[in-house]
């Protein structure tokens, strides 16, 4: 359907020269992407390999140092730590198998990027729920010993405030998938 | 870059108002663009790449609250990575991408391909639509675009 009207604005719009409107600094554009996208990569490898590698070192540790290794306890600790670096391992696998799987299309795009939010927050609610058995069991553990109120505390203190940075960090990738939705709805809206 | 930065420097108008906000989309553009070379397999042509990852890119961008310095000129040493060149204004561009910045983001990427020659089943491919959801669009867009053009007298059309 022609619209003699509009190919008025198509006019208007062929008439611009949008070179002449910018320059671009291209040594400082170089320096700058280089660096950002070797952070940007590095944090999220970074992190991840930190999680892995604490629940392990945390489980290793607590068997080979624990004055009372063989408390029941302290091996449900170090069982539910190598099952938790296990968890995010898995995780990872199935974060790096997104990347590939959506058409490389706009949809596509939007598409993955909600998929790969889910895996977020699947991943922010069950390390969150980890705090919980993993919190009760330090705790335990601890009591057996007969630690001081202090350390309880402290240990509590701890615990409390993981449990309350993955509930910000849940929320905040809700409202990035919230975000992403919306756009998908607009592409996918015929109105 | 220099090749293509017409049609970025396009996209940036378009989705972001502020010189401080069309730097930093440009960063994200950029550092998208550099990240997605491996996988650009020329099963494309150039143009139409570069443009699928700038519009993924910039629906996507938001503008960081935090760190909104529209306030601060370039004489106060504030280095942007891209510099607007002194040039005589066109009120009738001008007018255009203010209709076009208000639209909705999936909106002004339909609108832009539209406008930059990219026919129905290139405008399909690239979004991941059916053609004729595309046409339905169109349509929509061109009859708003037409409606704005009418009620400013000023912009000459």
């Amino acid at each position: 359907m022609s619209h003699p009207e509009f190919e008025e604005i198509q006019q208007i719009w062929d008439t611009q020269d949008p070179d002449a409107g910018y320059e671009v600094q291209i040594p400082e554009l170089t320096q700058k992407i280089q660096k950002k996208a070797r952070f940007a990569s590095n944090i999220l490898i970074f992190s991840e390999l930190v999680l892995i590698f604490a629940n392990l070192l945390g489980a290793c540790t607590i068997l080979l140092y624990s004055s009372a290794p063989d408390s029941g306890y302290i091996i449900a600790l170090a069982i539910l730590m190598f099952i938790g670096a296990a968890y995010i391992v898995f995780e990872k696998i199935k974060r790096i198998y997104l990347e590939k799987r959506f058409p490389k299309s706009l949809l596509g795009s939007l598409e993955q990027a909600i998929a790969q939010m889910q895996v977020q927050i699947r991943l922010t609610q069950v390390m969150r729920w980890y705090i919980l058995p993993l919190g009760l069991l330090t705790i335990l553990a601890a009591w057996n010993k007969q630690t001081s109120s202090w350390v309880f505390l402290c240990i509590l203190f701890f615990f409390i405030l993981g449990w309350r940075g993955g509930a910000w960090e849940k929320r905040l990738y809700v409202r990035k998938k919230k975000e992403l939705l919306s756009l998908k709805a607009q592409l996918l809206r015929e109105r | 870059m220099e090749d293509y930065k017409g049609l970025l420097f396009k996209i940036l108008r378009s989705f972001a108002q502020n010189t401080f906000d069309q730097d930093d989309l440009f960063q994200e553009i950029s550092l998208q663009l550099w990240r997605s070379i491996p996988q650009f397999k020329g099963e494309a042509l150039a143009k139409t790449w570069i443009y699928r990852v700038a519009l993924n890119t910039a629906i996507k961008w938001k503008r960081d609250e935090g760190k909104h310095r529209s306030s601060l000129t370039h004489s106060e040493g504030l280095e942007y990575l891209i510099q607007k060149k002194q040039s005589p204004p066109n009120p009738r561009i001008a007018w255009l991408y203010e209709e076009i910045a208000q639209m909705n983001k999936i909106d002004i990427s339909l609108c832009l391909l539209l406008l930059d020659g990219f026919n129905y089943a290139e405008m399909a491919q690239l979004l991941g639509i059916s053609e004729s959801h595309v046409g339905v669009k169109i349509h929509r867009i061109k009859q708003h675009l037409i409606q704005k053009s009418k009620a400013h007298v000023s912009s000459g059309i």
